[in-house]
């Protein structure tokens, strides 16, 4: 298949990404929040275990926000190396002729 | 041990709340991520848009993880809102705080009996008033009892609640995710 790569789509795909993130971030403190809250409100013989739980998600969607934001830089480093490249062929049309 | 159960319904509650805006940006950003291979085509996005796919993966299961945890919260919830909004106890009393109460009934039947072996045929004039103090401890000695009843029971029913939340948490693992090496995709 040929190499293409439509830079101004793909560049509303990089900006719908990067609000995307903002939201999970947003999502992630108030899940951090809620969980803060919950343990303060229940003192039983398993909130260890619970507290344990709720740590393990933190940890795991820290990860996951984490792997969102590098696929983002992904697009957004694709998309400037594609227009350097397609700067550079224009400027060598240009000197060649 | 200590449980306020209003606050408690209202943290589950934004936590329900959420996990339905979590999965809906997900499914948004896969969504507008997977619309991105028709943009991109080179060797690089083929191992991109590969590793997504597995990511979308991750965080189904993530969500289905805390999709369990939600259930779990619910079901304490129920449970200790039938006890009451705030919920206060200690299991080390237990055993002394039934003990008093029954050494109580025991000592009012002593007594309702010892009224029963009295012999009040012949005072007419205390006989009313003591047929209604006996009246009274009678009732009192139900009172107690049906109190002691409840407490057995709110006490069962917390011991009851803590073994199935341990179990139900017990069977909840929350997967680890392998963080990936990244690099592959750039051009």
């Amino acid at each position: 298949m040929e190499n293409y790569i439509d830079i101004d789509n793909l560049n509303i795909v990089k900006n719908k990404i990067d609000l995307y993130c903002r939201e999970e971030e947003e999502k992630l403190n108030e899940l951090i929040g809620t969980f803060s809250s919950i343990s303060n409100h229940l003192n039983t013989t398993y909130s260890m275990d619970l507290d344990k739980i709720q740590e393990d998600f933190i940890s795991k969607m820290k990860l996951l926000k984490r792997m969102h934001t590098n696929d983002l830089l992904v697009l957004k480093d694709n998309i400037e190396k594609y227009q350097m490249t397609m700067i550079k062929v224009a400027k060598n049309f240009d000197d060649v002729r | 041990m200590r449980v306020n159960v209003v606050e408690l319904k209202n943290d589950i509650y934004h936590y329900q709340n959420i996990i339905k805006e979590y999965e809906e940006i997900y499914i948004r950003m896969y969504h507008e991520l997977s619309s991105a291979t028709t943009y991109w085509h080179d060797p690089h996005a083929y191992a991109y848009f590969k590793e997504i796919d597995i990511e979308r993966q991750k965080v189904k299961t993530t969500l289905y993880e805390l999709t369990t945890l939600q259930e779990i919260y619910i079901y304490m919830i129920d449970s200790y809102s039938k006890l009451g909004k705030i919920i206060e106890w200690n299991l080390n009393d237990r055993s002394k705080i039934i003990k008093s109460l029954e050494e109580y009934i025991g000592k009012l039947r002593q007594i309702i009996k010892q009224y029963n072996n009295l012999n009040i045929t012949n005072l007419e004039e205390l006989k009313d008033s003591m047929l209604q103090e006996k009246e009274k401890l009678t009732t009192t000695l139900n009172l107690v009892n049906d109190y002691l009843q409840q407490i057995q029971k709110s006490y069962n029913r917390l011991i009851q609640i803590e073994t199935d939340v341990k179990f139900r948490l017990s069977k909840l693992k929350v997967g680890v995710i392998v963080k990936k090496l990244f690099g592959t995709y750039n051009r």
